[in-house]
């Protein structure tokens, strides 16, 4: 069952929201893991509201016949706990999932400042 | 048009028998049958394809060497003589380079056919010729005329996506990156990657193995043990001269590393600050239970891997001729989509068997290799 973006009584504790991406297979095999946090209230609002947009319950398009692509599998996690996690394979990696993803790269990487909010979904 | 001395259904009888001292005349009358079924389908082909043009069309129009061109021999002759005394076209590759302009977007343009001079892109000159090696070695050792046995064009696209740290088969073709240049440099750098990506189509057009668990472990030990008989077969190295090293020279000088995997001693591939210690058991005691890339496609090849390797160099000689062939056999035989570790071992101890004698060298040592990773225990080898 999705939870609503309900951000309020959040702004007592740190790390507030934390979205995880964990990358695994391709060719090298290597895991790759990412993780963007926010604490600024307005900026977790952002997150959260973006994270929750997101179809977490649809089944993801499937491409059987392709091997050595990436999987990902996504964790927004709120005090810690657990709010949404999604296992996806490289070829369902679109729209607001890619959007997701590249910004929570960008933020880990350093290529944003931390703490900035998510880029709207497409 | 083809002449063979040999009456087809004699070519088959051959190819069908299972008597040890017919082995290399059994193989010569599969590459026979073979050479004779992919120009059939070649002339098919050039028939349907008569009409077909377009500067993007996935598959080579009329215009360029392609299937149609098997009965055209390397060495521009027309017909090739088999070891079974019989005369027939040899194969050629029928291949296609693809530049996706570091976007995602497939095929991409088209920038080298079949025949076609070289251009100034390092890249696609190494996908072209890796295509090209890939297809030899399944040609002259297997007698396989490409991906599906019946001439298949072979397509690839380089320049894929930006930064993109990856190579893949996608069902039809092969995409590769070319590196974030800080982790990877271009995935066509190693040949071993271009055999392991078309191996997978092999097994696609064959085994069908599914890509989960330990036959998705299989699938992809499978395109390492091809990928590296191709790096062999290219250099004519034997087992024992052999790196076994899956992927040499993709990292940059900033990892430390050899290579993505080593095949005869899983887990010591490379061992970096930022990437960590290569993850790769080297035998059943260290299996990985995970979920994470379809349940560690990627770490449990190891185990098959390295059971390949130490058979090999046990036998000795050119692993493609040995070791590599009960492997093909098996890949090619009856199995289970869905096998796992253990039925698979099973089986290609009954394909060393077949080709080679249940006493034989061969036989023993691909045994002993599946024995020493702990995948069968003694008395349970078949």
């Amino acid at each position: 069952m999705e939870q609503p973006a309900d951000t309020s009584g959040l702004r007592d504790a740190s790390p507030q929201v934390a979205v995880t991406v964990v990358r695994t297979g391709g060719f090298a095999g290597l895991k790759r893991t990412w993780e963007a946090t926010a604490d600024d209230p307005s900026t977790v609002g952002v997150w959260l509201g973006f994270a929750d947009s997101l179809p977490w319950g649809a089944t993801p398009r499937e491409d059987p016949r392709s091997v050595d692509r990436f999987v990902y599998r996504i964790v927004i996690a709120v005090h810690s706990e657990v709010r949404h996690e999604k296992t996806l394979p490289e070829s369902a990696l679109t729209g607001g999932w890619r959007d997701l993803v590249d910004r929570v790269q960008q933020q880990a990487d350093g290529d944003a400042g931390s703490g900035q909010s998510p880029a709207p979904p497409h | 048009m083809i002449h063979s001395i040999v009456p087809p259904y004699l070519l088959e009888k051959i190819a069908q028998t299972d008597d040890g001292r017919m082995v290399r005349a059994a193989r010569s009358a599969r590459r026979a049958l073979l050479a004779r079924d992919s120009v059939l389908d070649a002339r098919a082909t050039a028939g349907a394809e008569a009409n077909r043009t377009g500067p993007d069309s996935e598959v080579p129009h009329g215009g360029s060497p392609s299937v149609a061109a098997t009965v055209k021999r390397r060495d521009g002759g027309t017909l090739a003589e088999s070891a079974a005394g019989a005369v027939a076209a040899t194969p050629t590759p029928s291949r296609t380079i693809f530049d996706a302009h570091n976007t995602e977007q497939l095929p991409g343009t088209r920038v080298r056919t079949e025949g076609s001079d070289a251009t100034s892109d390092v890249t696609v000159t190494e996908a072209y010729d890796g295509l090209g090696a890939t297809f030899e070695l399944y040609e002259r050792a297997f007698g396989r005329n490409s991906i599906d046995g019946k001439g298949l064009p072979l397509l690839a696209t380089v320049h894929y996506g930006k930064d993109y740290d990856n190579a893949y088969w996608d069902g039809q073709r092969m995409v590769f990156g070319d590196g974030d240049g800080e982790i990877f440099g271009r995935f066509t750098a190693s040949v071993s990657v271009i055999g392991h990506e078309l191996s997978h189509g092999v097994t696609q057009f064959t085994a069908g193995l599914e890509y989960q668990g330990q036959s998705g472990a299989l699938n992809e030990s499978y395109s390492d043990v091809m990928g590296a008989l191709v790096e062999q077969f290219q250099k004519k190295q034997s087992a024992g001269e052999a790196s076994w090293l899956i992927g040499e020279g993709l990292f940059t000088a900033a990892v430390q590393g050899k290579a993505l995997r080593s095949m005869i001693s899983p887990g010591t591939a490379y061992d970096d600050d930022m990437l960590g210690k290569d993850p790769q058991p080297a035998d059943m005691a260290h299996y990985v239970d995970t979920t994470d890339d379809n349940g560690g496609v990627h770490l449990n090849s190891g185990i098959p891997n390295r059971a390949f390797a130490l058979a090999a160099i046990e036998i000795g000689g050119f692993a493609w001729e040995t070791a590599g062939q009960v492997w093909y056999d098996t890949i090619t035989g009856p199995l289970a989509s869905d096998v796992d570790f253990a039925t698979f071992a099973r089986a290609k101890v009954a394909a060393a068997t077949a080709r080679f004698g249940s006493g034989s060298a061969e036989t023993k040592a691909v045994r002993a290799g599946w024995l020493k990773v702990g995948v069968l225990e003694d008395g349970a080898a078949g």
